[in-house]
């Protein structure tokens, strides 16, 4: 078990390293001259090369690579070109604010997608199976951007329930967690049905029922915990991919988190931030995708022998 | 071995049968045939101006006069209250009560009733004044063609990566299969926006990033089958009678895995239409004054307030358009291969 | 370690809003703000934008201020006087004036703080503030140790020099970088000011807000509000929604909103509007084809109509430009502007053999809303043959190219530095400036003109000077020359005493309080 979790964990390293490369490659490809938005308006050619020299970035691209890396492994993301703050530092700082959003969009999608797969398992091909999922087809095909922009606008303008935009308390965070979980519950609504049918139609949930056991008592205790495999994985990787930033969400949703974070350094060309939050994120994404893997192998003994080629 | 003629056609005859892929094809369909006759059907050019009718609700109608300034300049479209004809001129004053005169020569037809008209914008008006429905119609050539290519090329990259791991083996697979861990260990829209805003945002950029970063799942479940279709005896026996690998691979292997192949691929045009709307929404994809569908929702959320119908209807058109494609992916994964259900 | 520190903290915050409800803590005597983007830090020198020269100027004081139009107001330097030659100033400091930790100001004070700005080592942008100073340059070099031009007469006496008559140089000290900086509490200046303004900082939650608390031992003109609030709101949305709701007192308007502003009955009387003292325009690059014909340039000026943009679009929040010196710092009329003529514009360019116009680049930097009046433009310019392509990029990128010049077009605004015509002349047209740094303009007339104004002392010759250089700038067109913007604010109901200013970092919130 152990050797299992340890094999799981230096599986990652390679791939976090890969990381690493493409995206330092990838920002030597990007034009502009970050140096240039560290100056105001007048400055000369002096100070460009000073700063140039202080940031080594004339050096070449090996020995600042390895110099990047060094640094990482201290924990030293370096610092913004823009604002001259430790990216480790604000990552840390707005970080919390992903998290927020990410546990909330998550707990909206599991309670509203699991309950809307179950009930319409129970009854196929019923009005109210057809209209859930109907629903959750909407659900994955609407682009979740514009999902915001019309929460923005109907709740948020028009009936003016909820502050439209912005960070706060509890009223600013339900309506970015609704749009950004509205897709994972489309999916998991989807999922939760074909898995629940298929585990249904098993001979122990006949011989449950063959023992006159209540309904209620079939489903949640025999049925349910069956399909627990294929709903963790999507709610793994989903959470996953909340805490690497939604990044369209909380550009509309004006919420500060790592997305819009990494989002405002691509396009201001802030390469130490760039890289510090890719990094980041999918260290945070690897990290979610290792404990599902993790999970599977305490609940499925059998993933455990197929570790090495996972 | 199936004889693929028939399997096509009891595919074909099944996939009619089930009513929600029909929705789907006839969804897509729609949306092809708006975006292929875009230029007949549109009652207006998506790129002409008329300021003063700017954020109008759809059904409005507007009183307009149309001129060329020069025989091959573009036609103008001018807002107008009032009109005196004069002979050889004519004269016309604009909503700002400024009045201007131009040549009968330079009105675009001869009866008042070609160069005068009365414009109803069904779907109502954007920011500069712009016709939304025929932007909507324009902008599904932009949707389904970045799409189709996107997914294409990332088909592509997918089926020979996935293909030829699955098949060699050894060190060739674990290169490959560590390089789609890393592609997947990436965050997919953060790649798509820094390779966008690293070259210059143009739709072939677009299209190419998106084609470049949707391929790990095909090429995981490639390999999946290509390795598992490897085993098969059919196969051992062709590798006996000396068959070449490549045309193993080629001739035998790849066509028993056209199921999850096309399901695959199908369900990833519309996954590339959201990226591409996505990206456009970002600004890094399509530029203005283009009617990408992105592109007009985000242009259209700083309006919110006032003309809500510039970013609700293109979301409209979107979602339809994935909901058509998922449908007809979802017939296609339920008639060839159901047990490719997850 | 300070992973779970904050995050603790965050959650306890989280659970302790839900706890206590929706409820803001309206602190009825502290005023707050919104801007649109963090400060890049309390140091001077530093300070090379608007935002953070803005807040500069409320923890700070410098030798001189402006007041809510272009009049220079006394501040640490209460009286002054120049000489004959117009090369030196001698300034009698306030003895009451007095930095944050109740040390007094001195005129050592005031050579300390020049003396960092121009500090080689500390790579200022803002060097350009002081390098008339006799002795600067070979200061900035790292050749001396002194610079000649500074001298404290005795603590509250200070003698400065320049190397030529310059009539803005007292303009330039009431400038954000110009600040008077405490030297013993300036170690930690980027985070934490060093100052003796009207406001001290309370604490600067980075991307969320800064926090001010009034200082109740001010010299100066205290305020009447005990504290203030700037918080970092990035979305239009979120700052206008928020104000609606209460949680702000004051509101920028942005263009784009003006129109619907106007129609909200209950704010009609507080909203405030005030010309700007900026240009904005599309420059083009007089080095090469196409735009290096005057024809062309011209056609450009006269196929834009402007009127209706600014009255449609920007809901006539501006006046049409006629040269690039605003109206406000002209002592005469301006020309009229080009007006809108697509035939004669069409005549130019055939004229200069663009018989089937031609097709070009026009870069812009800044947020998707720029695309709210360029993509208008490209209209116009298409119908009459020109072909625009919107080249959007970030500032970084823009700036870059700028400078290299490389763009056909480009899209800009300038803001003035200091009330005075000259600030619209030399950085953007004289050929030093506009060869190295922008549109590739030059012309030795001009250059000769702005000389002379330099040099001269505040007069009607100077005055006309201007004047003339406007016009002869107008005439060339290297610019197509758009409008002058303006600001308009709105304000709660009972917030009384706000006045808007003209130069960006007079306000200083100190007249303001809530009935």
């Amino acid at each position: 078990m152990v050797n299992f979790i340890i094999r799981r964990i230096l599986h990652t390293v390679p791939v976090l390293f890969g990381v690493v490369v493409i995206t330092f490659i990838l920002m030597y490809m990007i034009p502009g001259d970050p140096v240039v938005s560290m100056v105001g308006e007048r400055y000369d050619e002096a100070t460009i090369h000073k700063l140039r020299k202080e940031l080594h970035l004339d050096d070449s691209l090996p020995r600042q690579f390895v110099r990047y890396v060094g640094n990482v492994v201290r924990g030293d993301f370096g610092k913004s070109f823009i604002t001259g703050g430790s990216v480790s530092e604000e990552l840390l700082r707005k970080f919390p604010n992903t998290m927020m959003l990410a546990v909330a969009s998550m707990i909206i999608a599991i309670i509203t997608g699991l309950t809307m797969g179950i009930i319409s398992s129970l009854k196929p091909q019923s009005i109210l199976d057809k209209i859930t999922m109907l629903f959750a087809l909407v659900g994955i095909s609407a682009p979740v951007f514009w999902v915001g922009l019309m929460l923005v606008l109907f709740v948020g303008v028009y009936l003016q329930w909820l502050p439209p935009t912005g960070f706060g308390g509890i009223e600013h965070i339900i309506l970015p967690a609704i749009a950004l979980g509205l897709r994972s519950a489309a999916y998991l609504a989807r999922l939760t049905r074909a898995t629940m049918l298929e585990v249904l139609n098993q001979d122990y949930i006949r011989t449950a029922r063959m023992k006159m056991l209540p309904e209620w008592k079939v489903i949640l205790k025999h049925g349910f915990p069956n399909i627990l495999i294929p709903i963790i994985t999507v709610i793994g990787t989903d959470f996953g991919s909340y805490l690497s930033g939604a990044v369209l969400i909380e550009s509309i949703f004006g919420w500060p988190g790592i997305g819009r974070y990494a989002l405002e350094a691509i396009l201001k060309r802030d390469f130490p931030v760039i890289q510090g939050t890719v990094l980041f994120m999918a260290l945070m994404f690897i990290l979610a995708n290792l404990i599902v893997d993790i999970f599977y192998g305490i609940v499925d003994p059998r993933m455990r022998i197929e570790g090495k080629n996972g | 071995m199936v004889n693929s003629r028939t399997r096509r056609s009891t595919v074909f005859s099944k996939l009619i049968r089930d009513k929600s892929s029909i929705l789907g094809i006839i969804i897509i369909a729609i949306i092809v045939l708006a975006g292929i006759f875009a230029p007949v059907i549109a009652p207006m050019n998506p790129y002409t101006q008329v300021l003063e009718f700017r954020n109008q609700k759809p059904g409005f109608t507007g009183d307009i006069i149309l001129f060329r300034l020069k025989p091959n300049l573009p036609v103008q479209t001018i807002a107008v209250t009032s009109i005196i004809n004069t002979g050889e001129m004519v004269q016309y004053q604009d909503q700002l009560g400024r009045v201007f005169e131009i040549e009968k020569t330079r009105l675009e037809g001869v009866k008042e009733k070609d160069w005068h008209k009365k414009h109803r914008y069904w779907l109502g008006t954007d920011n500069f004044g712009r016709d939304v429905l025929s932007r909507l119609l324009y902008g599904a050539r932009i949707s389904l063609s970045v799409g189709l290519c996107a997914s294409t090329l990332s088909l592509l990259i997918g089926i020979i990566l996935g293909a030829v791991s699955g098949y060699y083996g050894g060190v060739l697979e674990t290169f490959i299969m560590r390089f789609t861990d890393i592609m997947f260990g990436f965050p997919t829209l953060l790649f798509l926006i820094g390779i966008t805003a690293a070259f210059e945002p143009t739709l072939t950029v677009v299209f190419f990033a998106i084609g470049c970063v949707s391929w790990p799942g095909m090429a995981r479940l490639m390999r999946g089958q290509v390795a598992g279709m490897k085993e098969r005896e059919f196969i051992k026996v062709c590798e006996v009678l000396g068959f070449s690998r490549s045309r193993i691979l080629l001739k035998h292997i790849l066509p028993n895995c056209f199921a999850p192949m096309i399901v695959t691929y199908t369900l990833g045009i519309a996954g590339a239409i959201m990226a591409e709307a996505s990206l456009s929404f970002l600004g890094l994809g399509a530029q203005p004054p283009t009617p990408s569908w992105g592109i007009m929702i985000n242009a259209g959320k700083d309006f919110i307030h006032t003309a809500p119908w510039v970013s609700i209807i293109p979301g409209i058109a979107i979602a339809s358009t994935v909901i058509g494609f998922n449908l007809m992916g979802d017939g296609l994964r339920d008639v060839l291969d159901p047990s490719m259900k997850k | 370690m300070k992973k779970h520190v904050l995050f603790i903290k965050h959650t306890l915050i989280f659970i302790s809003i839900i706890i206590v409800g929706c409820s803001n803590i309206n602190d009825e005597s502290r005023l707050t703000i919104a801007i649109s983007a963090d400060i890049r830090g309390f140091d001077p020198a530093m300070a090379s934008d608007i935002r953070t020269g803005e807040v500069i100027s409320l923890v700070y004081d410098h030798l001189v201020r402006f007041g809510n139009g272009t009049e220079l107001l006394p501040s640490i330097a209460k009286d002054w006087s120049v000489s004959e030659d117009g090369c030196t100033y001698v300034f009698l400091l306030d003895p009451s004036a007095r930095f944050h930790d109740e040390t007094y100001i001195s005129a050592q004070d005031v050579i300390f703080s020049i003396k960092r700005v121009l500090d080689p080592s500390g790579q200022s942008p803002q060097t350009w503030l002081f390098e008339r100073i006799v002795g600067a340059k070979k200061f900035l070099e790292g050749q001396t140790k002194e610079i000649g031009g500074l001298e404290a007469i005795n603590d509250y006496t200070l003698r400065i020099e320049i190397n030529k008559p310059f009539a803005p140089f007292l303009q330039y000290l009431a400038m954000p970088s110009a600040a008077i900086v405490n030297p013993s509490k300036s170690d930690k200046i980027r985070n934490f000011p060093a100052g003796s303004g009207p406001w001290k900082l309370d604490y600067w939650e980075k991307d969320g807000e800064l926090v001010f608390l009034r200082n109740d031992d001010y010299w100066g003109n205290r305020p009447k509000m005990t504290g203030l609030k700037i918080r970092i709101l990035t979305e239009v949305l979120t700052r206008s929604a928020e104000f609606e709701v209460g949680n702000l007192d004051i509101f920028n308007i942005p263009a784009i909103e003006m129109l619907q502003w106007r129609q909200k009955k209950e704010w009609k009387d507080k909203i405030f509007s005030i010309d700007d003292l900026n240009i904005w325009y599309i420059a083009m690059n007089c080095s090469r084809p196409p735009f290096d014909d005057i024809r062309v340039r011209k056609a450009m000026n006269l196929s834009l109509d402007r009127e209706k943009i600014l009255k449609l679009l920007l809901a006539d929040t501006g006046i049409l430009a006629s040269g690039p010196v605003p109206p406000l710092l002209l002592k005469g009329s301006p020309p009229d502007p080009y007006p809108y003529d697509p035939l004669r514009a069409i005549e130019l360019l055939k004229n200069a053999g663009y018989d089937n116009g031609f097709q070009t680049k026009l870069w812009a930097a800044g947020g998707s809303e720029i695309f709210h009046v360029l993509e208008a433009f490209q209209s116009y310019w298409g119908a009459i043959g020109i072909e625009i392509e919107i080249m959007r990029s970030d500032w970084n990128v823009f700036k870059t190219a700028v400078r290299a010049g490389r763009p056909d077009l480009y899209y800009l605004d300038w803001f003035a530095d200091y009330p005075d015509g000259e600030n619209f002349l030399f950085p953007l047209f004289h050929s030093s400036e506009s060869m190295t740094k922008r549109n590739r303009y030059r012309n030795p007339e001009v250059d000769d003109l702005i000389e002379r104004i330099q040099l001269l002392p505040n007069s009607s010759q100077r005055d006309s000077l201007i004047e003339r250089t406007n016009r002869v700038i107008f005439n060339e067109a290297p610019w197509v020359f758009l409008w002058h913007g303006q600001t308009n604010v709105v304000t709660q109901l009972k917030i009384t005493g706000y006045v808007p200013k003209l130069i960006f970092n007079s306000e200083r919130y100190a007249d303001i309080i809530r009935e």
